[in-house]
């Protein structure tokens, strides 16, 4: 899904995204329950409004646009696709995945552990598991480092460890 | 040094007791209990949470209480303070419910505890934490820029009476909540009839202030601490305050209360300490007993006079009764303008 | 004469070594804060507050002045270096600070910034010794109609950001007002668009959208260079200075900037990301060659550089005139003052007049102070840039994080963060500009809010919108600033064929 949006990269296809994004915002904001004081649409009104003029822009996006031209060329790139773009996306949804990983864990492993293993994670994928001398020195005295001045130095709270308390 | 003798005795006993009743849990508290059974409590650092940011009523609250508890020694143990704040302090409510039954973590609530439960922004309830004190009170007042035709917040009723459009109320807090409601239950106390209809105009990041100053709303309803300088040169004249007696000193000792006009109902803006739920016996204990020191000593007196707080000690059964009384009163004036949760 | 005698009895309080001490201890500390992304001056003053606790209130306060500027100096180092605000106000400095920084002028950027940050903070300071009355008196102004009709102003802005591709610049646009509608609505206690999620309550910060947007894009979009080996770490540094010609260009916009800032900086609730990003817009419709703005022009890092100081010390103005807190960090700074026993308000300067005027004075003292020490320091920070990117990259993604936790102590914000990031590179791709929903989420909220307060005032008639001189002036600012490059582009183009 992600792939296709990146390679149909034409006003067309924005056009449609745009047009149901602001479908689906107004259609919340139409089922927003009235307000018990004041004028009971106060709170609607204005998102109403903005999903309005955004479904305008949408069609006069997709009307400007054309898709059959958006088609052949959406054809054309994925032909012409290098090695390195592939690459490039393989890098970000990898990137993606873990940092959905990292907020998972976060508050249970506590800030050092998790932050070490994504850290870890991270550079074998931008840095490769070759350097992984470079890799875990980094890791480690990042993950240590920014604990050391956020928590106690500067006393903003991070999660500690799990059943060490540090 | 007797007392001290005492509360170490006191917490050999409870500690005792604490490890009897928490074996079996698997927690780590029965673990550390475990280990050392003879050790007081508290033993580790304490968890204290401001529900709100860096720089507000609650955040002061706590903040000056662990201060005051080091200062004067009454707690050892380090207090490190975590400002949890969104939601209007039900992200930290919900944080709590993850912690039943710990012994070591403390967090400060005012009315909005009550109040973001009955509109409906959370399930959660007073009754899902262990109250141990309330501490202070701050009261609701009623202010106009200074040349107002307004002299007294019985002639505001008046009007409004007439036409609930005619005076714009404003405030800090979001519709529904503290500074909304207060000024509702004088004007309901008042008889106004149709509260609904009142104009309450809500201003973000304490903008309200400047917001009467330039005379764009008609009256602000407010903390007292709040306007204090405001009153004292002249620009802003407070019409009623919510205490039940005169409070304070200098200007804010002559504002009249809303009950010397004639209307008859009081508003508090409480604060007090909420531990989480089912904390263990032994810690509310010692917190019960070290809370009802610390109130006593000078130290709180100076800090209360500082801050302009009103010294409103209660121990956790009347706390408890206050707050039952006190969600009644709100949910009265929440159902009337039909923003209680269905 | 009375402001002078007062002032100089400030500086004698000020220039005493133990406060210049202090103060200095606290320009550094506030320096390292504000450089720390998501920490900003607000949380910079709340953390080292406890330092002061041990002081006196004047002693204490001059620390204070010292932490809030250091934090004010330091937030655009790491907007400069590695893309990533600190806070709002240092969202402007990407703009223009990170292309330079990427085209090999690091030194000469933060240079500017300090220099800039210097000249418009004590232009303020002056303005502020003679004008913090007027000016507070003048703030007063702003209703809501008023408020509403800056909003839109600055919203304006967003047409001149797009100019390439105005349709998708509105979009973008109608994006980042959406995203300023989620949360409770103040008027009416509703939730809007919250989903059942306790987090979104307060709605989306905007600076989780900032950082997404930048600093995680920034990562996404390095991966191509990285794999194609095209970027290079930087090995040669340079001398923290800048050229003559380089002064020649920012000269006036660091000039031109200070007042607004400092006015924009003295309305409660508007604060140094308004004032920042207005300067940065009005230099690029005054500019010759706008073309050259976010592609590392030196005078669009000037210019809100200038302006963001220069807010903070109109910020300053409510807050001690009135004891109105106008910023999350002008209501820390009045926590402190109230712990210290002091009262802001009207009474402030008659009744504890060595603390208000040795604060002033002390804002003088901590700019050169800063400056001083900003020109050393930013010779080592540079050496960020030294980092190969195959590492920096890694490192820049787990500050990201690590900042939007200071900010809420949310893991909820980190799924947030991941999601604007994604967003801003597909918008990136899809050739949408960012930078108008960025100011649409900073502004959207407000406007909306102040135009149902403004409505609710009068009744529901629309009259209060063209009710004062202010409003029609605003209005008036609003159509040139839409116009007036119309009428310079179209000029050119007459120049052209004729």
């Amino acid at each position: 899904m992600e792939k296709v949006k990146k390679k149909l990269d034409f006003n067309g296809l924005t056009g449609i995204i745009t047009l149901m994004i602001a479908l689906i915002y107004g259609l919340s904001a139409y089922m927003l329950p009235k307000a018990a004081i004041g004028n009971p649409n106060a709170p609607r009104i204005y998102p109403l409004i903005l999903a309005s003029v955004l479904v305008m822009l949408g069609i006069i996006l997709i009307i400007k646009s054309d898709i059959k031209q958006s088609i052949a060329s959406f054809e054309s790139l994925k032909k012409e696709a290098s090695d390195n773009d592939r690459l490039n996306w393989k890098m970000i949804m990898q990137t993606s995945v873990l940092c959905v990983l990292y907020a998972a864990v976060f508050d249970h492993l506590g800030y050092v552990i998790s932050t070490f293993v994504f850290l870890q994670i991270i550079l074998v994928i931008i840095n490769g598991k070759e350097k992984w001398k470079i890799n875990t020195i980094v890791s480690l005295f990042f993950s240590i480092g920014i604990y050391i001045i956020f928590s106690k130095l500067l006393g903003i709270y991070l999660p500690q460890i799990p059943y060490l308390y540090i | 040094m007797a007392i001290k003798k005492k509360i170490i005795a006191l917490g050999l006993a409870v500690s005792l007791v604490g490890a009897g009743l928490l074996t079996g849990c698997g927690s780590k508290d029965t673990q550390t209990a475990k280990e050392e059974p003879t050790e007081k409590y508290p033993k580790k650092a304490m968890e204290f949470i401001a529900p709100g940011g860096a720089g507000g009523g609650w955040d002061l609250t706590i903040r000056t209480t662990a201060k005051i508890l080091k200062d004067t020694n009454l707690v050892s143990v380090p207090m490190p303070i975590t400002n949890k704040s969104g939601g209007g302090g039900g992200i930290n409510l919900a944080y709590m419910q993850t912690k039943k039954g710990s012994d070591s973590l403390i967090s400060v609530y005012s009315p909005p505890l009550l109040l973001i439960n009955l509109n409906g922004s959370t399930e959660l309830s007073y009754k899902d934490t262990t109250p141990l004190a309330r501490l202070i009170t701050d009261y609701g007042v009623f202010v106009v820029p200074k040349d107002s035709k307004y002299t007294s917040i019985s002639e505001v009723m008046e009007a409004l009476k007439t036409d609930p459009k005619s005076v714009k109320i404003g405030g800090n807090s979001s519709a529904g909540s503290m500074d909304h409601i207060q000024f509702l239950m004088v004007a309901k106390a008042a008889g106004v009839e149709n509260i609904k209809d009142i104009d309450y105009i809500s201003f973000q990041d304490g903008t309200a202030t400047a917001q009467i100053l330039g005379g764009h709303v008609d009256l602000l309803s407010t903390g007292l601490g709040d306007v204090e300088q405001l009153l004292a040169s002249g620009e802003l004249k407070a019409l009623a305050q919510t205490a039940d007696k005169h409070v304070g000193q200098g200007v804010l000792a002559e504002i009249p209360t809303v009950k010397e006009q004639g209307i008859d109902v009081t508003f508090e803006n409480w604060r007090g300490l909420f531990a989480a739920p089912e904390m263990p016996d032994h810690a509310v204990k010692y917190w019960r007993e070290t809370l009802a020191k610390m109130v006593e000593t000078k130290e709180w007196d100076e800090a209360c006079k500082k801050n302009g707080w009103d010294k409103a000690y209660l121990d956790q059964e009347e706390f408890e009764n206050f707050l039952g009384t006190a969600n009644d009163q709100y949910k009265g004036i929440l159902e009337e303008i039909g923003m209680a949760k269905k | 004469m009375d402001v002078i005698a007062n002032l100089l009895n400030g500086f004698m309080v000020a220039l005493q070594p133990y406060h210049l001490l202090m103060v200095t201890i606290g320009g550094i500390l506030g320096t390292i804060v504000g450089m720390l992304p998501g920490l900003g001056p607000a949380t910079g003053v709340a953390v080292l507050l406890p330092i002061t606790f041990s002081m006196g209130p004047t002693a204490a306060l001059i620390t204070m002045t010292g932490v809030y500027y250091g934090a004010m100096f330091g937030g655009s180092r790491s907007s400069i270096l590695i893309n990533t605000p600190g806070d709002g106000a240092a969202l402007a400095a990407t703009f223009d600070g990170y292309p330079m920084a990427m085209k090999g002028k690091a030194e000469s950027a933060l240079a500017i910034s300090a220099i800039a940050s210097f000249i418009g903070g004590t232009i303020a300071a002056v303005f502020m010794v003679a004008l913090a009355t007027p000016v507070a008196r003048f703030a007063l102004k702003f209703g809501p109609a008023e408020y509403f009709l800056l909003m839109v102003a600055a919203l304006s802005m967003t047409a001149s950001m797009s100019k390439n591709n105005v349709l998708k610049g509105f979009i973008s646009m109608i994006l980042g007002l959406m995203i300023g509608t989620v949360g409770i609505d103040a008027q009416s206690g509703i939730e809007r668009f919250t989903f059942g999620v306790l987090e979104l309550q307060t709605g989306i910060d905007f600076l989780i959208v900032i950082i997404g947007i930048y600093a995680l894009g920034e990562v996404f979009k390095s991966y191509k260079v990285i794999n194609e080996g095209t970027k290079k770490a930087q090995t040669k540094f340079g001398k923290i200075w800048i050229t003559k010609e380089e002064w020649k260009k920012s000269k006036w916009p660091i000039l031109r900037s200070a007042p607004l800032g400092f006015i924009i900086g003295a309305l409660p609730g508007a604060g140094g990301t308004m004032a920042s990003l207005m300067a940065y817009n009005n230099e690029k419709q005054m500019s010759k060659n706008p073309e050259e703005f976010g592609e590392g022009a030196i005078e669009g890092l000037a210019a809100p550089e200038s302006a963001n100081n220069a807010a903070s010390v109109g910020a300053l103005i409510p807050m001690l005139t009135l004891g109105i807190p106008g910023s999350g960090t002008t209501a820390v700074m009045m926590g402190a003052l109230l712990m210290l026993g002091i009262q802001p308000g009207p009474l402030l300067f008659t009744q504890n007049p060595d603390i208000a005027w040795g604060l002033i004075a002390s804002m003088f003292i901590g700019n050169i102070i800063l400056a001083v020490i900003n020109i050393p320091l930013a010779g080592i920070l540079v050496r960020v840039l030294s980092i190969p990117p195959k590492i920096l990259y890694p490192i820049v993604l787990a500050l990201a994080f690590v900042g939007t936790y200071a900010i809420s102590n949310s893991v909820i914000d980190f799924y947030l963060l991941i999601l604007f990031g994604i967003l801003g590179y597909f918008m990136t791709n899809l050739k949408i500009p960012t930078a108008p929903m960025i100011l649409a989420a900073i502004v959207g909220g407000t406007m909306e809010q102040s135009f149902r307060q403004a409505i609710k005032i009068a009744n529901g008639s629309m009259n209060i919108f063209y009710g004062s001189t202010l409003a029609i002036c605003l209005i008036t600012i609003t159509i040139i600033s839409i116009v007036y490059p119309m009428i310079k582009e179209y000029i050119k183009k007459e120049k052209i064929t004729a």
